[in-house]
């Protein structure tokens, strides 16, 4: 069943397609049920290193699900299965048993090339930020520190280091850099979710995936995080999901069109807001539904 | 009459002023009917202070200090049941949170969905069953078995002399500060553990998923953001434990042993003001005796309301 | 990577530790089921019921101890109902963001955890001193006093769930504010009312330690509510502290009756109130 296992080569209906060798991760025949009821279908996703990927779509299209795939967070819940693979530089993190009978069940005969059985440390590498910020209840400072301190034994010095420039890297250092000591949940909505990022930062991850992270925010805010999220780029992988097209024509290089749990289109922010190739996406962009 | 005025239910009351005399009395019913909250609360006070003055009046600061509890000479000094009453309190709750922590977590983090309704529920109503049943329990089951299973071995094996066998010295009979304790623990168990598990599930998924998301292990998740995010009704639900361990009367009475000496070891029997009082105030036929139980009462009903206050302040501010 | 392997190991110790808690609980509690069920079972004869309790070495029932109960009870509810609907009324329709409001709303709080016992005393002190006598009146108004906070909690909970469009509607009609909540409000929350009552009512019909000193004990049936009257709780209590066989089987299956009373009571306000929420 070779063709289950080809998604660079379906890619190439789309039109320009990240190379493969750039590939950070990617995810490839994605199947997702709530229980019995199946909400994606056939779903890949390849994300290009040091780019930012965009997915539209319409509300309850799979796209906020099929990035709460991408680090295993849906796992959290008894009742949520992924079949599939998601390759993290070229190695699978989708290798729990689950997942793997299913796979067995839907005729995939692949060979899992597994990343490791450690989820927190698979997670470390993939830093998610969410719609609404998530401060912990803990200073400014612990909640920078908080992923560091899980993973690795660094001195206070080094900490001291680390939290200045992730909060630096969120464009968050000059606005708290006096208040370290305060609670997180003091500041205000767009400086939280910032926050959020540079938490996420501060432990070094390859990619970050960032679930509507504006949609909460005012338009000041928003404007700050886009900029951050442009110069994040030099660094690392971004996925986000967003509901604001306008932002995702403004910071994304590969824009994926998602509807009803199908991936409808796949390619270049460009190209995809130029001249969509479905009519379904061509639709979507000029707002006659969504 | 702007909707906007409509919707704000404090004003309501002004633009729909009680007309007719039968609305005002209906008013005025449900008025004095929460105002007997007040009317309760406060006859409760001064009932026990002044049914308990003569024995304040007659021992003074003495009645808390000594241990001497005689009602032939009618001496009366608390200082034995206050204590015992504190030192089962506590020691139910030290033996209880830890427990009652691991059951709420497991319940909201670790336990397979089909399995943790009905546990929850189970716990609840558990929470439910009076005390009564859990003193008869303590007395014919958890005694007997306390005594034969371990106080003897410890008085057979361990030295009186040395520091662990002062801690174990006393009748080996069962009835004694820690069964008393082990029972209270019991009782307030399943209540902490249902109360935890709904306030551990107020933390709202996108925090705990952040703190996963970081690659948190359950442990740390649970430890360093999700018990902080409910600090505060936490400790409020166990001051709320605390209170009812504190006044908890039938289930210490069957199984403390009723002395009102100071205990000297946890397996010393010994009494709580509440088991004092069950057990004596029927009998007492001096009033000076009945005053002393009330002055207890008084006492207890100190100790406790404090503990409320703080936890309903502390829970208060959740909601 | 080996303070990673310490981490994953703290972590599988706390699983476990959790699990072994709830295994602990479970059994223990199963185990005080299970006792009651061995001890109890078997003494439940028809006789229980139709005969009186008995003098030590006799055979007898707890006809006088369940009546006694349930009349106490019944009674309890009764002025408990009515007072806790009508308190949680005002509170939720009438006081609104009043500081007296507020304040009754904590103290009735603060008291639905007040010691039983000491609610017992307060009785005593107020109702059996200054009538020179034990009656089972007291006996209720001690247990009123225990449920009234619960039934007032529970109602104001429940007509505070109630929509404002709801009162705006009937309002809107013309009616009183008074004539709404009796006639809508009450309705629409009638569910939950009903709960606050079994909750409450599940909270007396095992309360022991206020009866000491209120109805103190009869050994004989009676339904005067001006005489002593004897209970399940405090006859399970006489007869558990005595050293007669007979008397301990008798507390038994006491023991038993009220746990199961209880738990279906239980069952049945949690049964209403997932229907009320619909």
């Amino acid at each position: 069943m070779t063709n289950k296992d080809n998604t660079v080569e379906d890619l190439e209906q789309f039109i320009a397609p990240p190379a493969a060798e750039n590939l950070n991760l990617e995810a490839r025949n994605l199947d997702f049920y709530y229980g019995t009821h199946q909400t994606l279908f056939n779903v890949s996703l390849p994300v290009e290193r040091n780019k930012i990927t965009a997915l539209i779509g319409p509300s309850g299209c799979g796209k906020s699900t099929l990035l709460r795939i991408l680090n295993r967070i849906y796992a959290l819940y008894p009742q949520q299965y992924a079949v599939g693979r998601v390759l993290l530089d070229g190695k699978d993190i989708l290798t729990d048993h689950d997942t793997l009978t299913r796979l067995k069940e839907r005729g995939d005969t692949v060979t899992l090339d597994p990343l490791g059985d450690d989820i927190s440390q698979i997670r470390a590498r993939i830093g998610m930020v969410f719609q609404k910020p998530t401060p912990f209840p803990m200073s400014i400072y612990d909640n920078v520190a908080y992923g560091v301190r899980l993973h690795f034994n660094k001195s206070r010095q080094e900490l001291d280091q680390i939290v200045e420039r992730s909060l630096h890297r969120a464009a968050l250092w000059d606005e708290v850099k006096d208040k370290l000591k305060e609670s997180g949940l003091s500041l205000s909505g767009g400086q939280q979710q910032r926050l959020c990022v540079a938490r996420g930062l501060a432990v070094e991850p390859e990619v970050l995936l960032l679930d509507e992270p504006a949609s909460a925010l005012d338009p000041v805010s928003t404007a700050r995080l886009e900029e951050t999220l442009m110069e994040l780029k030099k660094d690392l992988s971004i996925v986000i999901v967003t509901h604001n097209l306008q932002q995702a024509a403004r910071i994304s290089d590969y824009t994926g069109f998602m509807y009803l749990g199908n991936m409808i289109e796949f390619c270049s922010t460009d190209r995809l807001f130029a001249r969509p190739k479905t009519r379904r996406a061509r639709d979507y962009l000029t707002g006659r539904f969504g | 009459m702007s909707d906007s005025a409509l919707s704000q239910p404090s004003r309501l009351n002004r633009l729909f002023p009680s007309g007719s005399f039968g609305e005002m009395i209906f008013r005025s019913l449900c008025f004095s009917a929460a105002t007997l909250t007040l009317v309760a609360m406060a006859g409760i006070i001064v009932a026990l202070a002044i049914g308990g003055w003569p024995a304040f009046k007659a021992f003074g600061f003495n009645f808390f200090l000594s241990s001497e509890w005689n009602p032939v000479s009618e001496v009366y000094g608390a200082a034995g049941p206050i204590i015992g009453t504190l030192i089962t309190a506590f020691l139910a709750l030290l033996l209880a949170l830890p427990l009652a922590i691991g059951i709420s977590v497991f319940l909201v983090e670790f336990c397979p969905r089909i399995l943790a309704r009905p546990i929850a529920v189970a716990v609840e109503l558990l929470a439910g069953i009076p005390s009564i049943v859990y003193g008869m329990w303590g007395l014919f089951v958890l005694a007997p078995w306390f005594a034969h299973y371990i106080q003897f071995p410890l008085l057979i094996h361990v030295s009186p002399d040395t520091w662990l066998g002062k801690m174990v010295a006393g009748v080996p009979n069962g009835a004694n500060i820690l069964t008393a304790s082990l029972i209270l623990a019991i009782m307030i168990l399943p209540y902490m553990a249902s109360v935890f598990r709904e306030l551990f599930l107020t933390v709202p998924a996108q925090v705990r998923e952040a703190a996963y998301g970081l690659g948190a292990t359950p442990f740390e998740v649970v430890c360093s953001v999700i018990i902080p995010y409910v600090k505060r009704g936490l400790i409020g639900v166990i001051m709320l434990g605390l209170g009812r361990a504190l006044g908890e009367t039938m289930a210490v009475t069957f199984i403390i042993g009723n002395t009102h000496s100071l205990p000297h070891s946890l397996f010393d029997s010994g009494s709580t003001i509440a088991s004092t009082i069950a057990n004596e105030f029927t009998e007492a036929t001096s009033e000076m005796h009945s005053a002393a139980l009330t002055a207890l009462g008084l006492v207890l009903f100190m100790i406790t309301f404090m503990v409320l206050i703080m936890a309903r302040l502390l829970i208060g501010k959740r909601s | 990577m080996s303070s990673n392997l310490k981490r994953r190991f703290i972590n599988k110790v706390f699983v476990a530790l959790c699990s072994l808690s709830t295994l602990l609980a479970v059994g223990m509690l199963a185990l005080i089921l299970g006792s009651l069920i061995v001890n109890g079972a078997g003494g439940l004869h028809l006789s229980v019921f139709t005969q009186d309790q008995p003098s030590p070495g006799m055979s007898g029932g707890l006809r006088n101890a369940i009546i006694g109960s349930i009349a106490m009870c019944v009674v309890a509810m009764i002025i408990a109902v009515v007072l806790g609907i009508m308190a949680g009324t005002w509170l939720s329709e009438y006081s609104r963001n009043s500081k007296y409001g507020q304040a009754i709303h904590f103290l009735n709080d603060v008291l639905l955890s007040v010691p039983s016992i000491l609610v017992g005393l307060f009785v005593y002190e107020i109702m059996v001193r200054p009538f020179h006598g034990f009656s089972a009146f007291a006996g209720a108004v001690s247990l009123a006093l225990l449920a009234m906070p619960i039934v007032t909690r529970t109602t104001y909970d429940m007509l505070q769930l109630q929509p404002n469009t709801l009162r705006e509607a009937g309002m809107g009609l013309g009616a009183s504010q008074g004539l709404v909540i009796r006639s809508i409000i009450w309705k629409a929350a009638a569910p939950g009312l009903l709960t606050g009552g079994l909750l409450g009512f599940a909270r007396i019909s095992g309360e022991t330690a206020p009866l000491l000193f209120t109805a103190l004990g009869n050994q004989f049936l009676t339904l005067n509510m001006t005489e002593p009257m004897g209970s399940l709780p405090t006859t399970i209590f006489q007869f558990a502290m005595s050293a007669y066989d007979d008397w301990r089987n008798l507390a038994w299956v006491g023991a038993l009756l009220i746990a199961m009373a209880v738990l279906t009571i239980n069952i049945l306000g949690r049964v209403m109130t997932r229907g009320g929420k619909r």
